[in-house]
């Protein structure tokens, strides 16, 4: 009884201790680091292979890029790989929260904006699963938010989020009221006043953004995003002045802030005021500084994602709008044609840009998205080779090994036993052993050709030696052309896993009298014709089963060609074709 | 007495391996090596008749010691004895000058008598080995630049007899259901095999190897 209180004190004391220490020994998400200090804990944690203390780590170097440059390269790439590290942890709440704070920048982002919504949509279906109503209302906000402020976009974007913005809306504002939570009630009456203002309902946008403002917590992101709302809208309902006023206050907090998104937005009003109000130095002033603001939120060796294009365009815009007016000072005659030059150009900019820029987003996406097929693809094969590489090392000179040893030490002691034991007992143990091993080197073989070292023909060859001892009734003739140039390993051992698997279908399919295989070796690329004259089968019926996509995917990723050739009874044939000079980098 | 030695890196093989010759009075095993290096060492304090080398070894691979035996020790006969037995790996061993070829799961007979016909200067293969070594061999290659008769596949002749017959690519394509991109590559092997240049040269050729009349 003694002993059990002992034991027991002295767990609770040591988990006490674990805990102290783990506390100890992270730093806290509430603490500021110095840049100098945190790069050292990602080396030490690294070493340690200490996938917690990167993830935190990794966080506060984001937070930290996120203060002082805002949205750049470094505060995502660093977000990035603290998700990553959470997720491997398993620690799923601090996932979805750090790729929220990219989310979060992405959210603003012309370009990047579906990410955003991406993540969002993964984090709400987590939180659905954990049925965690406060963070569903957050998220759901989050995703309003995209909703309406590119309301402007696209159909086809458009898809992304189809909901019925205002029925959502309200309903969520009644979660939040239900909820009783304060902070996502805000911001909900804020993205209304926003929905109200796309729709140029200016009373509605003013009263709802009002109602968010009155809840909004002094110097908060809200604060200066609703202060920056009303100003929008006091502008468009011409009381300049206030508007002026309003963009002031904006201006203030988001400077603390550093949130460069809002501060180019709000010079933007104010020059905008300005230009309105005809106070030329002033106009002059703010569509410079607005110019500024777009090329620190965008250029300052930040968001180097992919365009860099249309953020030029928005700068060129804001500059010519500053080129303008100060013509427009030297020739004050020249009002009239002035605000029509500037009309035209503003609207032609305007359209030119739209549609640059929608080609562009497609193109980069496109691309984005092959690069990752890609990227994924490779690490799959690759996963996969390694895997293979080593069960079949394994089977091959462990187990090959074991069941040799057995073999030989039958053989050593056949001799001492009468003969009929050896007829009856020992020679059909020997003979067991003998197929034992034979199959171990098949599985062996299909798993790792160890033949590839010595070139592609002879893996080939043997592939199909291997075939014709398994296929007797079958001709297997193998030819090739031209002389092999050098092949990488790695390619080489694809392409083998190509034509094993054509060879394996033939086999089992085809029913084929004659199945040849031959390759051509060209300066610039290696084509290969794998024929049977069995069976054939319908292409329209058979499309593209397990094996043929398996067959197309490898051969896609290489850069090469596949096609088909086969009807009912007239045999099938396929025939590749894969450059050696254009391979993926990864791979040449 | 033949002196034997053995090299391979799995140990409980090579002692129940040296278990074996303990009744055959004519073989003498002198040394069993884990590795290449300590095999050398004993290469040069003694002289072995007969070496059972297998392929996978930890240091180097086993066919860069048989080369070396072969070539510095004449009178040492090597006896590959592996668990490979890939055709292109057995006929690369019989090159670099092994006398004989066994997989692991031989018999005590065979491994006595293969010992035994090496020592004696003579070459000992058996009959799976000589199946993996022939299959194939008696074919001739078909190398264009060799001259000969070059073989086409049942579609390489369905082509060149509507080349022949003077269709486009997109006829050909049409008329065979397939896509003007499997002609093309028929054609482009058939020119390879035939080795020529261009589609007179190529039918030419076929017609004097009698594909087409």
């Amino acid at each position: 009884m003694n002993l059990f209180r002992k034991i027991l004190l002295l767990l609770l004391f040591s988990s006490l201790l674990v805990g102290v220490k783990a506390n100890d020994f992270y730093p806290s998400l509430k603490k500021n680091y110095s840049q100098k200090k945190l790069d050292s804990l990602i080396i030490v944690y690294k070493e340690k292979n200490d996938a917690k203390g990167l993830a935190i780590a990794h966080e506060l170097k984001g937070i930290f890029f996120q203060h002082i440059y805002y949205y750049s390269s470094s505060t995502v790439s660093n977000f990035y790989k603290s998700a990553e590290n959470y997720f491997k942890t398993n620690d799923l709440i601090s996932y979805y929260r750090v790729k929220k704070r990219i989310a979060d920048l992405f959210s603003v982002d012309d370009g990047m904006y579906k990410y955003a919504v991406e993540y969002y949509k993964e984090a709400l279906g987590f939180y659905h699963l954990k049925k965690d109503k406060v963070k569903i209302a957050g998220y759901q906000l989050d995703l309003l938010n995209i909703a309406i402020n590119k309301d402007t976009f696209s159909k086809k974007e458009d898809r992304l989020i189809s909901w019925n913005r205002e029925k959502v809306l309200k309903e969520t504002i009644q979660d939040c009221k239900k909820l009783k939570d304060q902070r996502y009630l805000t911001y909900a009456y804020s993205l209304y006043g926003a929905y109200w203002l796309k729709k140029e309902n200016l009373n509605a946008a003013l009263k709802y953004t009002e109602m968010s403002l009155a809840k909004s917590q002094s110097r908060s992101y809200l604060m200066s995003l609703n202060l920056l709302q009303k100003g929008e809208i006091q502008k468009l309902k011409n009381n300049l002045p206030e508007a002026i006023q309003l963009f002031e206050q904006s201006e203030l907090i988001a400077e603390v802030q550093n949130n460069k998104y809002l501060i180019q937005l709000i010079c933007k009003g104010q020059a905008e005021c300005y230009t309105a109000m005809n106070n030329t130095p002033r106009a002059v002033e703010y569509w410079q500084k607005t110019a500024q603001a777009i090329e620190k939120y965008y250029n300052s060796g930040q968001t180097q994602f992919t365009r860099s294009e249309e953020t030029s365009n928005a700068l060129r815009d804001a500059k010519t709008a500053r080129d303008l007016i100060l013509e427009k000072k030297r020739n004050r005659e020249n009002v009239i044609y002035f605000l029509v030059t500037f009309f035209l150009v503003t609207v032609g900019a305007g359209l030119w840009i739209a549609r640059v820029k929608l080609r562009e987003k497609d193109l980069i996406n496109q691309q984005q998205r092959a690069e990752m097929e890609l990227k994924s693809m490779k690490s799959l094969i690759d996963g996969q080779e390694k895997e293979r590489n080593r069960v079949a090392k394994d089977l091959h000179d462990g187990l090959g090994a074991h069941l040799s040893s057995i073999k030989l030490f039958i053989e050593s002691q056949k001799d001492k036993y009468e003969p009929g034991i050896q007829g009856k007992l020992l020679e059909p143990l020997a003979k067991n052993i003998d197929e034992a091993c034979l199959e171990t080197r098949n599985i062996s073989h299909d798993l790792r050709p160890f033949a590839l070292k010595f070139g592609f023909s002879a893996a080939l060859g043997d592939l199909v030696k291997k075939a014709q001892i398994a296929l007797p009734e079958v001709e297997v003739v193998f030819d090739t052309y031209g002389d092999e140039p050098q092949i990488g390993e790695e390619i080489a051992l694809m392409v083998y896993r190509v034509v094993q698997e054509i060879l394996n279908n033939a086999a089992k399919y085809a029913k084929a009298k004659q199945i040849s295989v031959q390759i051509f070796y060209e300066p610039s690329q290696i084509s290969i014709n794998v024929e049977d004259d069995g069976q054939g089968f319908d292409l329209k019926v058979v499309k593209e089963g397990n094996g043929l996509g398996n067959i197309r995917s490898r051969i896609d990723y290489l850069g090469g060609q596949v096609i088909w050739q086969s009807a009912p009874n007239q045999g099938t044939a396929v025939l590749i074709s894969i450059p050696i000079g254009n391979l993926p980098e990864s791979l040449g | 007495m033949i002196k034997v030695t053995i090299v391979d890196d799995h140990v409980i093989f090579a002692e129940g391996l040296e278990s074996i010759f303990l009744d055959a009075h004519d073989i003498q095993i002198t040394a069993r090596c884990h590795n290449a290096e300590s095999f050398w060492n004993v290469m040069k304090t003694n002289s072995i008749d007969v070496v059972l080398l297998d392929i996978s070894l930890p240091d180097v691979s086993g066919l860069n010691v048989c080369e070396q035996i072969v070539r510095d020790y004449p009178n040492t006969r090597v006896i590959a004895l592996t668990m490979h037995d890939e055709p292109s790996l057995v006929k690369k061993m019989i090159k670099k000058g092994a006398m004989a070829y066994l997989l692991k799961n031989t018999t005590k007979s065979e491994l006595l008598a293969a010992i035994r016909t090496v020592y004696s200067g003579k070459k000992y293969y058996n009959e799976n080995l000589m199946q993996l070594l022939l299959d194939g061999e008696d074919k001739p290659k078909k190398n264009p630049s060799m001259g000969g008769r070059p073989h086409l596949t049942r579609r390489e002749k369905e082509v060149l007899d509507l080349i022949a017959k003077g269709l486009t690519t997109q006829q050909i394509a049409d008329k065979l259901f397939v896509s003007i991109k499997a002609v093309e590559f028929h054609r482009s092997s058939l020119l390879t095999k035939f080795g020529s240049q261009n589609t007179p040269s190529m039918i030419k050729e076929a017609i004097e190897y009698e594909f087409i009349s």
